[in-house]
């Protein structure tokens, strides 16, 4: 653990009806990385997102983002905690289809109470940035699934939150349009430091991340780290790591 | 899996969605059974209302009910299919073919009104016991327990008659609905973007105007003989007006509306806000369908207040005129002594000489021969001014309990008393008098007053006049008569001294009596109020109801929303206020029109009544009575719309499709209440 550690989990489980989907999990994220978590279905990836990302709670354990323990947080006080500090993309897009792109995306900005001019100002650079600048005043449905995606990322990344969760959101796209997605996630990144903690079971999606902490049967068993290497061959690094796993559960269940 | 088995799965599912529809079709089955159970009861009605208007009534406004509870149910109905699509797509996509599709919903739409039925005619049943109890109880009828029976198998007839043609409605719009729409469009319908009204300004300023004109003409009425009611007629300015105001409607609901949403649109300060720019755009994203309930809702609410804000005036006015109309407890003219003595002690006997105060007043007739004179001077059989004197006048007023001296006219003057309150103001006027032998006299009117003291059957086109210049009149010679005045307290409630005394007085309309007269207003208005307030009751329920489906369909629709809210760090509370202000914008705009529109309507109504009661705060009591029902009854639906709409946002069966939704929905929204109260900064 570091200073610059925006989120911290330590021991953490989640059960249901006894059954446990996160099984004593710790991890810290840093401030500017762009952490990946992969595993099989079930492994509880995606409940390790929504337990950290304050969506669902813990059973056991203890969370911090930014230093504040968000297990301890009652009902509106999380809600603040979201409005404040996160930013969320999701795989079905979940925009809000009664309202424009603009629209959209300056919700969170009238949460922060910011002014109209602000506003307006925060959207046109980040419209820019995600090449959306000409859809704004369209509806989701009348863009494409990577347009609706680039939407929701600039919506996310519109207040500059500590963290910024993504679930599977590559999962509905082409790979063109996925392709695009994930470069603005890593310029977000690279260019504004945005920690980003992506959960993906896609290996390349997983290979914009810096690290990636692989999940199986709720318990962290491996990670892999980027570090010097080039994204194609920590692509490769991570199809073999997978492979090795599939080999590893293949015979543990012959 | 049978078709009864899926009814009765679906039904159970949507019970909660499907309380209030059955609530409210109950409800109307339990007027309208009771409404023919209780106009059949012969011999309560002719006691109550005094002839068989009630039944007349009833005949007439039945079929206009039912027509309208038809298409109450119908409207209802088409909100549960939309709401319905994915369903019903998906019985299509398992192989269900179209018929059978109808079938299910033919067979949930009998189930329920079957139910509806039985508690209408069970609910119904109990409230005509209860009612005729106390009727009886009141009204000191005796009956036989036996003719009390809480079930009429004429009524249960009809009733049942009127829920098989509702379910053929039901069944023949379910059959076109299906009929009309393929697999894709069930599937898409219920997600789809509805096409935006195309804003027009002109249409804009029509409807503007029309409402305008419309409230205009309406109020044009109270001119009076320059009116272009009375100059034009009344049957084309009242098509006329109906006209403007329908139009108005629909065009500032339809373009007024969008209008101004995309005005509050335009203004960032106001939009740009965590509450509006989520209410707005969800409003107009439905506006297509919001425009037309909120048409249909508020040309309904303004027929339901109009109704019965009528109904009230109906029976308000004539009984608070009484004390207009009939002064004393009890007046006749003095034309048999022997008769006038008899009568006074009857009423000795009844009440005690100390219970009685009696006051002859002479009344001299005076023909005019002046132009221009009051309606009042030629509004009785034959024409001419009745004077009284100053000192008679006060101490009758006295005797009414007004001790306000009023006695200061001097010489010619006069207090002139009006028959109503209107626009003609005879203060100023001299009027010549007619005497005997060629002489005459003017008389000015220093005053006008609405307090009379003699019946208006017994004296209208009254002078009051100072006592020296009524002697002076009285000298010439004049013809004169005689009226008999008698009050006492608690005599104008006495039933027991009218019956006694009437007998005296058969067949002389110059006999008045307050009680009686009274007695004559209830009987003949009583069951005109009555249809009213059920009419009007039944129409602001059914339309409180569509808007509660409207909404409720809107909610459903908007669950992604919501949940979309909650994870942008939306509050519930937060959440909560924006549901609110939707619930609102759709009861606001018929509440405001529906009101105005009945306003303007009742005061055009009001004019055509005359106005004995002067312009006092009771001249609006119907109004405020009929908008406080309003109000009230969609005070209720605003808190069962946002009770239900909350239910259907946070209640336990909701599921969402997110991937980031936890398994454990149900432990997910109650954690929340549970989770620890702390402070993270």
């Amino acid at each position: 653990m570091t200073n610059d550690a925006v989120l911290i989990a330590k021991n953490i489980v989640k059960s249901y009806d006894h059954v446990k989907a996160l099984n004593e999990i710790s991890l810290d994220v840093q401030k500017g990385e762009f952490v990946g978590i992969m595993g099989s279905s079930g492994s509880g990836k995606t409940t390790l997102l929504n337990v950290l990302s304050t969506i669902d709670h813990i059973s056991a354990g203890e969370i911090f983002i930014n230093g504040i323990e968000i297990s301890r947080l009652n009902d509106n006080q999380t809600s603040d905690f979201r409005k404040d500090y996160l930013g969320f993309i999701f795989q079905e897009y979940l925009l809000l289809d009664s309202l424009t792109i603009q629209e959209n995306i300056a919700v969170p900005l009238t949460l922060l109470k910011k002014k109209p001019t602000e506003i307006e100002a925060s959207i046109r650079a980040l419209a820019k940035r995600f090449g959306i600048e000409n859809q704004l005043h369209k509806y989701p449905n009348e863009l494409s699934g990577g347009q609706r995606q680039r939407a929701a990322a600039a919506r996310a990344m519109i207040k500059n939150p500590s963290i910024l969760f993504a679930d599977e959101p590559t999962g509905a796209l082409d790979s063109n349009s996925a392709q695009e997605l994930l470069e603005k996630l890593k310029e977000i990144n690279e260019e504004l430091h945005t920690t980003i903690l992506m959960v993906t079971h896609d290996a390349y999606s997983a290979s914009y991340a810096n690290r990636i902490i692989i999940l199986k049967d709720g318990q962290t068993i491996k990670q892999l780290h980027k570090a010097q290497k080039s994204r194609q061959t920590f692509f490769e690094e991570i199809l073999e790591e997978i492979a090795v796993l599939s080999n590893r559960t293949l015979a543990t269940s012959m | 899996m049978s078709l009864f088995r899926i009814v009765q799965k679906n039904l159970k599912k949507n019970l909660s969605f499907y309380s209030l529809y059955l609530g409210s079709v109950a409800f109307v089955l339990m007027i309208f059974y009771f409404s023919i159970s209780f106009g059949s009861n012969d011999l309560i009605v002719s006691r109550l209302m005094g002839d068989n208007k009630l039944q007349a009534m009833i005949k007439v406004v039945l079929p206009l009910l039912m027509a309208f509870v038809l298409f109450y149910m119908s409207y209802s109905n088409t909100f549960f299919m939309k709401r319905r699509m994915k369903e019903l797509s998906i019985y299509a996509l398992l192989g269900f073919n179209k018929h059978k599709v109808i079938l299910i919903l033919g067979l949930e739409n009998i189930f329920i009104c079957l139910l509806a039925l039985g508690i209408g005619i069970i609910v119904g049943g109990i409230v005509y016991i209860v009612l005729i109890q106390i009727v009886v109880e009141w009204l000191g009828v005796s009956l036989e327990p036996s003719s009390i029976v809480w079930f009429n198998s004429d009524a249960a007839l009809i009733t049942v008659s009127f829920v098989v043609l509702a379910l053929i409605v039901l069944l023949f719009s379910n059959y076109r609905f299906i009929r009309k729409h393929t697999l894709l469009d069930l599937v898409k319908v219920e997600g789809t973007r509805e096409k935006p009204i195309q804003l027009k300004l002109w249409k804009a300023i029509v409807g503007f105007v029309s409402l305008v004109a419309g409230y205009m003409l309406a109020l044009d009425i109270k001119r009076g003989a320059d009116s272009l009611w009375v100059t034009v007629g009344f049957a084309p300015l009242s098509m006329l007006t109906f006209i403007l105001i329908v139009v108005g409607t629909i065009l500032s609901i339809h373009s007024f509306l969008p209008y101004a949403l995309n005005k509050i649109k335009a203004a960032k300060h106001s939009f740009y806000r965590n509450t509006m720019i989520i209410t707005i755009p969800q409003f107009v994203q439905r506006i297509t369908s919001n425009a037309r309930t909120l048409i249909v809702s508020t040309l309904i609410s303004a027929t339901a207040l109009g109704l019965l804000g009528a109904g009230v005036i109906t029976f308000y006015y004539p009984v608070k005129a009484i004390e207009r109309t009939n002064p004393a407890a009890f007046e006749f003219p003095v034309q048999d002594e022997g008769l006038t003595q008899k009568a006074l002690n009857i009423v000795k006997q009844n009440v005690g000489a100390d219970g009685i105060q009696s006051k002859q007043t002479t009344i001299l007739e005076v023909e005019s021969s002046s132009k221009n004179l009051p309606f009042e001077y030629s509004a009785k059989e034959k024409a001419g001014f009745d004077l009284i004197s100053a000192s008679d006048y006060q101490s009758s007023l006295a005797l009414q309990g007004d001790a306000q001296n009023r006695n200061d006219l001097t010489g010619n003057q006069a207090i002139f008393i009006k028959y109503n309150q209107n626009n003609v103001d005879e203060r100023g006027k001299v009027y010549t008098l007619k005497l005997p032998q060629s002489q005459s006299i003017d008389i000015d009117v220093a005053n006008t007053t609405l307090e009379n003291t003699i019946s208006f059957a017994n004296s209208v086109g009254t002078l009051v006049v100072p006592d020296a210049l009524y002697q002076q009149i009285q000298a010439t010679g004049v013809p004169s008569r005689q009226i008999m005045s008698i009050y006492g307290e608690g005599l104008r409630n006495n039933s027991v001294v009218h019956a006694q005394l009437s007998p005296l007085f058969t067949d002389n309309v110059y006999f008045q009596s307050a009680i009686g007269k009274r007695t004559t207003f209830l009987q003949a208005n009583s069951s005109s109020l009555l249809i009213s307030i059920f009419a009007s009751t039944i129409f602001l329920i059914s339309t409180g109801s569509i808007l509660y489906f409207t909404n409720i369909s809107n909610t459903y629709s908007k669950i992604n929303d919501f949940r979309i809210l909650e994870k942008l760090g939306y509050r519930k509370s937060k959440i909560k206020k924006i549901v609110n202000y939707q619930i609102f914008i759709t009861l606001i705009i018929p509440y405001i029109l529906g009101s105005l529109h009945s306003i303007f309507a009742l005061e055009c109504f009001k004019t055509l009544m005359p106005n004995l009661i002067g312009d006092s705060s009771a001249f609006w009591l119907p109004e405020i009575v009929a908008i406080g029902i309003f109000t009230v009854i969609y005070g209720v639906y605003y808190l069962i719309t946002q009770y239900s709409s909350y239910k259907v946002i946070w209640g336990r069966k909701v599921k969402v499709a997110t991937t980031m939704q936890p398994p454990d929905s149900k432990r997910y929204v109650s954690s929340f209440a549970k989770r620890r109260a702390r402070s993270y900064k």
